[in-house]
């Protein structure tokens, strides 16, 4: 694992960002900046526009409108540099592969069309899922693996990427308390190296205890900032509408919780 | 039954099935695993428009149905990228216009011969000496192709949004599967025929994903099978007298039923 030298310009810096599906605007006029060496949140109702949201950052969904900088310059400049987690569902786990091999697959865009990746990079790879958990698991087929180790596969793949600004959508759903802690122990590693990470976020509970900044959602941009001036009932409620409305009057630091709970796919 | 091999149209047709056949089993893979084995049919429809223009033009097959395969994997691949068409509503586009210039191409020569009964159903008395080195080019082209497009390849297959996100270039990836492809189903055609090489094209890929436990095992044992298969069907097919195309086509798919009845536990059935 290399350190990177990091700049002074913003990580990530969004602005007035548009996403539509044919005319129906997804997100509309997104401004945002993530400032380095945080966890950041995004959180919001389904439909919001949370996956999307990552997706146009990165290129996989076709702007309308806005601009998107990283580290101060384009995205075909700062690629090498980003990492990005996709939701464990949108995978094919039934796809005849193994663990090592989809970590190994993050490393293929760096290598390019000519160079193969050799014991270096499979030493890296192995490296990593033993970081989190999974050397034993290695050469298993990732149909075999439970949803919890799914999600720690991919969880390596970024490790593996050692990236300084990671995109992660929704690592938390729907996987098992061990991998809940490895997920966090390996976000706050990250945090303390320097490097800085947007997480598409669906717990409520917990985004105080996880989170340095929060993003709220809903098609256009609530609020953004640090988590304890921006996560507020008011603009939670803002974010939520109805769903909120009988979160009235939460006591200071109680738990909040949208109702339904919105931990399905986004989108 | 060697004395089959003193035989030089036998030689030569053993030649272009092992060549063949290891080119199927191997971007039968592909297509096996994008859920693309209808593009296999609509492939060999164009490779049977474009014979059939040769036909009608009085020139080498090959040289009108290749180009012709290609130009219609370009355009299938295009109305995927382009609109939110599925890849069957693209493919069964070109499909059936294919198959209609093929006729309308037949219709306006007139002179029906036993020529496209023989691309229909394949011939292995019909691959001649200038075939067998057409054949050979394009399969080392395609193998040439392999060390540097078999894992961005392989990438883009198991998920192309997450391979795009590393920079992958899963456009061009895409065409340039359609192409070879195109290529693959077109020097099949010779051996098969039209009607069966869509089968060709995926009955090793099928087999071997059966056997496999990841992708890289799947595609060895592919290329294999597709090679195995097309030698030992044509042998049957001597022995016994039997049209070759479709012998080959039965022989992969006993091995292939064999092969599901035998792994069927194992995937939890």
């Amino acid at each position: 694992m290399t350190t990177h030298p990091t700049t002074s310009a913003a990580p990530l810096s969004v602005r007035d960002l548009t996403v539509a599906y044919r005319d129906t605007p997804v997100l509309r006029g997104v401004t945002l900046d993530v400032p380095a060496g945080r966890l950041c949140a995004i959180v919001g109702p389904n439909g919001a526009g949370k996956s999307t949201l990552l997706k146009a950052v990165l290129g996989l969904v076709p702007r309308a409108a806005g601009t998107v900088r990283f580290f101060g310059g384009d995205l075909a400049r700062a690629r090498r540099r980003l990492g990005y987690v996709p939701q464990r569902g949108s995978v094919d786990w039934d796809f005849p592969t193994s663990a090592l091999d989809v970590v190994t697959m993050g490393l293929y865009g760096r290598l390019g069309w000519i160079r193969r990746p050799g014991r270096r990079e499979r030493e890296d790879a192995l490296a990593c899922l033993d970081r989190v958990g999974l050397a034993d698991l290695a050469h298993r087929q990732i149909s075999q693996l439970s949803g919890g180790q799914q999600q720690r596969v991919f969880l390596a793949r970024a490790l593996a990427q050692d990236a300084e600004l990671y995109f992660m959508d929704e690592p938390f759903a729907g996987v098992d308390v061990p991998t809940e802690r490895a997920i966090l122990d390996v976000l706050r590693d990250l945090r303390g190296r320097g490097r800085t990470v947007v997480v598409v976020h669906h717990d409520l509970d917990t985004v105080r205890e996880y989170f340095d900044r929060v993003t709220l959602l809903n098609v256009e941009v609530i609020a953004t900032g640090d988590v304890d001036t921006t996560f507020t009932p008011a603009n939670l409620r803002r974010a939520y509408g109805d769903r909120m409305a009988f979160l009235d009057a939460p006591a200071p630091g109680s738990a909040l919780r949208a109702a339904p709970l919105p931990g399905a796919a986004d989108d | 039954m060697l004395d089959a091999l003193s035989y030089p149209f036998f030689q030569k047709a053993l030649a272009a099935g092992v060549m063949v056949g290891a080119l199927c089993g191997y971007y039968g893979v592909f297509v096996v695993q994008r859920g693309l084995s209808f593009l296999g049919d609509g492939l060999a429809h164009a490779a049977f428009g474009g014979v059939a223009l040769a036909l009608l033009l009085g020139v080498t097959p090959l040289w009108v149905a290749l180009p012709f395969a290609v130009v219609v994997a370009l355009g299938i691949t295009y109305l995927r990228q382009r609109t939110d068409l599925g890849a069957d509503t693209s493919i069964g586009i070109f499909f059936a216009v294919s198959a209609a210039l093929g006729v309308l191409f037949l219709g306006l020569r007139n002179t029906y011969t036993v020529d496209p009964f023989a691309y229909l159903f394949g011939s292995i008395l019909g691959v001649s000496t200038a075939d067998l080195w057409t054949v050979a080019a394009l399969v080392l082209f395609a193998a040439l192709l392999v060390p540097g497009t078999w894992r961005l390849l392989a990438y883009a297959t198991f998920d192309s949004e997450l391979a795009r996100s590393d920079r992958v270039g899963v456009r061009a990836l895409d065409y340039l599967l359609a192409v070879m492809v195109a290529v693959t189903v077109v020097v099949s055609v010779k051996v098969v025929g039209v009607v069966l090489v869509a089968s060709y094209l995926i009955i090793p890929a099928a087999t071997a994903r059966l056997l496999s436990p990841t992708l890289f095992r799947m595609t060895v044992t592919s290329v294999v099978l597709g090679l195995l298969g097309s030698v030992a069907g044509l042998w049957i097919s001597y022995a016994a007298e039997v049209p070759s195309g479709a012998t080959v086509v039965l022989t992969q798919a006993a091995v292939f039923a064999v092969t599901a009845v035998l792994t069927r536990r194992r995937h939890g059935a």
